[in-house]
């Protein structure tokens, strides 16, 4: 019997934050787990466990995904759409060839879209980072930009 | 082979915040809280000697409140007057959001735990008066031990102060937290979670303050106001040991004057006794003390004295 994975490299994460690293836990135990079961979910289709739950994960974290991440992770979608649809249309392909085929481009897609998930979820509110900040200097600079009535934001927003 | 990943920026969609602009945030912060939100700012400074706490008080000072630099002298305090006085100069200049740093004053003219108890008494009346131009007061002190509950309650930040280099310190900040059912106080680091181009970024804990050397001429008119105040010290402490000296030589004279008395009365007993009813010879401590002034505690010492005296010459005689 194989050893169950439990360390996923969250040293990252603050000891209090324990729900957060359950969270966290959570998700990459699944993939984990998927993973191993690769074998499609019925005859018909090309799914797998693994797909499935890239696809539950992607819901979770659509809320927190940049406009950016958003963007490339639907063209990666409707990449996968085209080629699904030349397999599908390729007349000299088994139907259970096909089904091979459609599953090896999902995963190969999939797995480009769980990477992209994986930044979105140490860059969410899941995830905390500890920040220094610096004083330096004769503070002219400093107190210029703080004595203004309008917040001071960590990021300079980007309009959308 | 699809590589999406590899060929995205990721440092442009998160950019990691600089050192300088999350000190931005975090001094906007307190500014507005102080002159947009109305609130008051009470924060405590410690750390070991030498490791910069007062100055970084003075830089906090000097950051929040425009008016700082010019009364630094009378902003840093080291003793209830002078803390009355700065604030009564704020309320009469009616300043918004003034700053006054409460020094340590451990070897001043009170213990170090009776003058933050003093400190906070006075500072929780003082927030009454000047409450409405929201003050912002620091405390310095090597021990946050050394502030009692109550001043350590009014506090709501607390930042300690370490230094390893000689150009700058490192500050620990923590937000103060109380729970109102268990009466327990927590700390917490600084956060900041902030929304980017509408999605929420990840949370950002404040974990480290960098601070610089106090700029000048601010850093000399620290050094000397509160040099004076450490020659002040030195005054008083020297003042003291002779007060000790003198109480010393009092109680020598003291000792010399009680042991003279006990000779005279001792060489002219017969002047100090009076009868019984009974009709013995007695010396008598009301004589004793209307002759010499004395006290009843010390003409009942002297009388004692002469008695002993008295004793041992008849036991050599026998």
């Amino acid at each position: 019997m194989s050893e169950e994975r439990t360390d996923f490299n969250l040293s990252q994460f603050n000891a209090g934050d324990l729900l957060k690293r359950y969270i966290v836990t959570q998700v990459f135990k699944t993939l984990d787990d998927a993973c191993k079961k690769q074998e499609t979910i019925s005859d018909e289709s090309f799914n797998t466990s693994f797909t499935t739950r890239v696809d539950m994960i992607e819901s979770l974290l659509w809320k927190y995904t940049p406009l950016e991440l958003r963007e490339t992770i639907i063209k990666l979608y409707n990449d996968l759409d085209k080629k699904i649809k030349e397999i599908d249309e390729d007349v000299k392909l088994s139907q259970k060839n096909k089904i091979i085929n459609k599953k090896n481009i999902a995963f190969e897609y999939k797995i480009e879209v769980f990477k992209l998930l994986t930044i979105v979820l140490t860059n969410s509110p899941i995830s905390v980072e500890y920040a220094e900040m610096e004083v330096m200097g004769d503070f002219k600079d400093l107190i210029e930009n703080i004595r203004q009535p309008d917040k001071v934001k960590l990021f300079t927003e980007v309009s959308t | 082979m699809i590589d999406v990943f590899h060929k995205l920026d990721f440092e442009a969609i998160y950019p990691a915040p600089t050192p300088k602009r999350v000190a931005e945030s975090f001094f906007n912060r307190l500014w507005r809280k102080l002159h947009v939100d109305n609130f008051s700012l009470l924060l405590t400074f410690y750390g070991k000697h030498r490791v910069g706490k007062s100055l970084t008080a003075v830089d906090f000072g000097y950051i929040l409140d425009p008016t700082f630099e010019e009364n630094l002298e009378e902003r840093v305090v080291y003793n209830g007057r002078e803390l009355i006085k700065a604030f009564t100069k704020i309320k009469d200049q009616n300043i918004k959001g003034g700053a006054v740093i409460v020094d340590e004053a451990g070897s001043g003219e009170l213990s170090s735990q009776r003058w933050y108890e003093e400190a906070a008494k006075i500072i929780s009346a003082e927030l009454q008066a000047v409450g409405y131009l929201n003050p912002f007061i620091g405390f310095v002190t090597q021990n946050f031990s050394f502030i009692n509950a109550t001043a350590r309650r009014l506090s709501q930040g607390v930042f300690e102060v370490d230094r390893t280099h000689n150009e700058y310190s490192m500050i620990k900040p923590f937000w103060i937290e109380n729970n109102p059912w268990t009466t327990n106080t927590y700390r917490k680091y600084p956060i900041f979670c902030e929304k980017r181009n509408n999605v929420v970024s990840n949370v950002f804990k404040i974990n480290r303050i960098k601070i610089g050397l106090t700029p000048e001429p601010l850093l000399g008119r620290y050094i000397a106001h509160s040099q004076a105040y450490k020659d002040s010290l030195l005054e008083q402490n020297k003042q003291e040991l002779e007060i000790i000296d003198f109480q010393k030589e009092q109680k020598k004279v003291f000792v010399s004057g009680i042991d003279a008395i006990v000779e005279e009365v001792y060489t002219n007993v017969d002047d100090y006794m009076t009868e019984t009813k009974q009709g013995n010879l007695r010396i008598n401590e009301g004589l004793i003390r209307h002759r010499h002034e004395l006290p009843w505690r010390d003409s009942k010492l002297v009388k004692a004295l002469v008695e002993q005296k008295q004793n041992k010459d008849s036991d050599t005689h026998t």
